[in-house]
C-alpha cells in the first residue's frame, strides 16, 4: 500500500471514536442551538417542534424578569471582576516573593478554589443562616449587628458575590503569578542599578508587562461570571424576589421548570452572543503585542 | 532597610489574614461535622469552642451511609469519573497523536471543526444536549454522562501540543527497528508524555468529581445520583439534619484535598495550560 494510504487509514483510526463523539455531542447540539431559539417545543407532549421565527426573541424582549436576570447577572460580574481580580493581583505579588513559608500559605489559599462549587455553595448557605451561621458569629464578635443575608434582598446578591469570591481569587491569583514569573528577573535588577525605586520599578516594568495577563484575568473572570449558576441554585434559587437570578439560572428554570425550551434556547443564543464578544475581545488583546 | 523588615511583617499580617478567611469556613464546618446533634448551633459565640467540640462523635458519618444513600453516591461518582478519565485520556491521546504526527486528507478541516466546539460554552449547550439525549433514549443513563465526555478538543488540542515536543528522532529509531505506529504510540510517545497524561487526567477527573448542572438535568432516579447532586439533595430534603450535611461535606472534600496535597504541581500546570489556551 502506498504511504499515503496508509496515513490515511491509520490517521483516522486514530481519530475516529474522539472526532465522531465531538461531532455527535459537541457540533451537533452546538449547531442545533441556533435552530432550537427560532422554535417552540411542546415538551409535554414528547418534545415536538414548531417554527415561530422570531418570537421567542420578541417574547424575551418583553419579558421583565430576563431584564431582571440580565441586570443581576451585570451587577454580579460588575462587582466580582475587580474586586476579585485586584485581590487575585495583591497576593500574586506577595506571593512572589522569596519569603519562608510563602509556599504553605499558597497551599492554603488554594483550597477553595479545589473544593466543589456545590460543597461551598452549601456551606455558605449555613455559614449565612442568620441564627446558627459562622457570619453572624463573626459579625457580633466584632460589635457589629447580625444580618439576614441570603434572605433579605438586599443582601442576597452581596452574599453571593462574597462566596464566588472566596472560591476564585487564589485560581486568578495563581495566573497573575506565572505572569510575573515570565517578566525577566534582569530587567528588575538592570533598573535596580540604574537607581529606580519599588515603586517605578512597578510602575515601568511590572504593570505594563503583565497587561496581557491581566487582560486575560478581566476577559476569563468577565466569562465565568456571566455563566453563574450553581451558587445562585444552591443558595437562592434566584430569589428573594428574583434578586440573584443570573443567566443560566433563569434558562435553566425556563426549560426545565416552566417547559419552555424554545425560550430558553433564545436566551441560551444572547448568553452565546455575550460570550462570544467576549472571547472575540479576548484573542484581539492576545494580537496587540 | 528599615523598610524591608515592615514590609516583610505586613505581608505575613496579610497572609495570615488570609488564611483565616480560608480556613475557619472548612474548620466550622469539620468541627460541626463531629458534634452530637445536640451541640451543633448551641454555640454561636466566636470563640474556641465554635470550632472544637465538647466530645468528638463520628455519627453523622455513619449515618451519611446507614441511613442516607451516601456509600451509592460515592461509588456511583467514582464509577463515572475512573471511566471517563480512563477512556477519554486513551482516546483523546490516540486523536491529538494522530493530529501530530500523521497526514491525513482533510486533517486541518477537522481541527478547525474542534476549535469550533471550544468556543461555545457548555452552558449554552445544556439545552440542546438534552434534547439529545432525550432523543437518543439515553435520559437517566450513565452512558448520557459517559458518552460525550469521551470525546473533548480541549483534551486534544493539550496533548497534540505535548507529541509535537518529542523529537521525531526517537520515533524514526524505532519504525527503522520495525516498530509500527501502533507501538511508537504505545511505547515511545505515550510514556514520554506521561506527566501531562497525569495533568490532564486530573483536570478530567476533578471535571467528573465535581459534575454538577450536567448530572442533574440528565439522572432522574435518586439512586444513580453522583456525589454533588446527592450532597445538593441531601441538603434540600433534610436541610434540619446539619451534622449529615456537614459530614457529607468534608466526605464530598476530603478525598479532593488529598489528592490536591499530593498532586499540587499537575494542578498549577493544569492552570498554566488554561492560561495558554487562552
Amino acid at each position: 500500500m502506498k504511504r499515503k494510504t496508509v496515513d490515511n487509514i491509520e490517521g483516522y483510526a486514530f481519530i475516529l471514536i474522539p472526532v465522531i463523539i465531538i461531532a455527535i455531542f459537541g457540533l451537533y447540539p452546538a449547531i442545533n442551538i441556533f435552530i432550537m431559539g427560532f422554535q417552540k417545543y411542546n415538551m409535554l407532549a414528547g418534545g415536538t417542534s414548531t417554527f415561530v421565527g422570531l418570537s421567542n426573541y420578541r417574547a424575551i424582549i418583553s419579558d421583565p424578569s430576563f431584564w431582571q436576570t440580565f441586570r443581576n447577572t451585570l451587577l454580579f460580574t460588575v462587582w466580582v471582576v475587580p474586586i476579585q481580580s485586584a485581590i487575585a493581583l495583591i497576593f500574586a505579588v506577595l506571593v512572589n516573593q522569596k519569603l519562608r513559608g510563602v509556599t504553605f500559605f499558597r497551599t492554603v489559599f488554594f483550597l477553595p478554589v479545589v473544593m466543589s462549587f456545590v460543597v461551598i455553595s452549601i456551606v455558605w448557605k449555613m455559614i449565612y443562616d442568620p441564627n446558627y451561621g459562622l457570619a453572624n458569629s463573626v459579625l457580633t464578635f466584632l460589635h457589629i449587628p447580625p444580618q439576614q443575608f441570603l434572605i433579605d434582598p438586599n443582601q442576597a446578591m452581596p452574599s453571593v458575590i462574597v462566596t464566588c469570591i472566596w472560591k476564585s481569587w487564589a485560581w486568578y491569583m495563581v495566573i497573575f503569578l506565572s505572569g510575573l514569573q515570565d517578566i525577566p528577573k534582569e530587567l528588575y535588577e538592570s533598573s535596580y542599578l540604574d537607581g529606580a525605586s519599588a515603586f517605578q520599578r512597578l510602575l515601568y516594568i511590572t504593570i505594563p508587562l503583565l497587561k496581557r495577563t491581566t487582560y486575560f484575568v478581566l476577559i476569563m473572570t468577565m466569562i465565568d461570571s456571566f455563566k453563574i449558576f450553581t451558587p445562585v441554585y444552591i443558595m437562592t434559587g434566584g430569589g428573594p424576589l428574583g434578586n440573584t437570578d443570573t443567566l443560566v439560572h433563569y434558562i435553566w428554570k425556563t426549560a426545565f421548570r416552566l417547559n419552555e425550551m424554545g425560550s430558553a434556547s433564545a436566551m441560551s443564543i444572547c448568553l452565546f452572543v455575550l460570550v462570544f464578544l467576549l472571547t472575540i475581545l479576548q484573542i484581539r488583546t492576545e494580537k496587540e503585542d | 532597610m528599615r523598610g524591608k523588615i515592615q514590609w516583610k511583617v505586613a505581608t505575613y499580617a496579610v497572609f495570615l489574614i488570609a488564611a483565616s478567611v480560608v480556613l475557619l469556613p472548612i474548620l466550622w464546618v469539620l468541627g460541626n461535622s463531629l458534634r452530637i446533634t445536640s451541640e451543633i448551633g448551641k454555640y454561636t459565640d466566636f470563640n474556641l469552642r465554635l470550632f472544637f467540640p465538647e466530645r468528638i462523635t463520628f455519627e453523622h458519618y455513619s449515618v451519611l451511609f446507614t441511613e442516607y444513600p451516601f456509600a451509592k453516591y460515592f461509588l456511583n461518582t467514582v464509577f463515572v469519573a475512573v471511566i471517563v478519565t480512563g477512556l477519554s485520556l486513551l482516546l483523546n491521546s490516540m486523536a491529538a497523536f494522530s493530529f501530530a504526527r500523521i497526514n491525513f486528507f482533510g486533517k486541518n478541516v477537522l481541527f478547525a471543526a474542534l476549535l469550533i466546539t471550544l468556543i461555545i460554552p457548555g452552558e449554552v449547550m445544556l439545552l440542546p444536549s438534552y434534547l439529545l439525549i432525550k432523543n437518543l433514549g439515553l435520559m437517566d443513563n450513565y452512558l448520557a454522562l459517559i458518552l460525550p465526555a469521551l470525546g473533548g478538543a480541549f483534551g486534544i488540542f493539550y496533548l497534540r501540543q505535548s507529541f509535537l515536543g518529542i523529537p521525531k528522532e526517537l520515533e524514526e529509531a524505532a519504525s527503522i527497528d520495525g516498530s509500527d505506529r501502533l507501538g511508537i504510540f504505545f511505547r515511545i510517545d505515550l510514556p514520554l508524555i506521561r506527566p501531562h497524561l497525569v495533568t490532564l487526567g486530573l483536570m478530567t477527573f476533578m471535571g467528573q468529581w465535581d459534575g454538577f448542572i450536567w448530572p442533574l438535568t440528565v439522572l432522574t432516579t435518586p439512586d444513580k445520583y453522583l456525589l454533588q447532586i446527592g450532597l445538593n439533595y441531601l441538603q434540600g430534603e433534610h436541610y434540619s439534619d446539619w451534622g449529615a450535611i456537614f459530614a457529607g461535606a468534608m466526605v464530598c472534600t476530603l478525598p479532593i484535598i488529598i489528592i490536591f496535597l499530593f498532586l499540587q504541581k499537575y494542578y498549577i500546570e493544569g492552570i498554566a495550560s488554561v492560561g495558554i489556551k487562552g
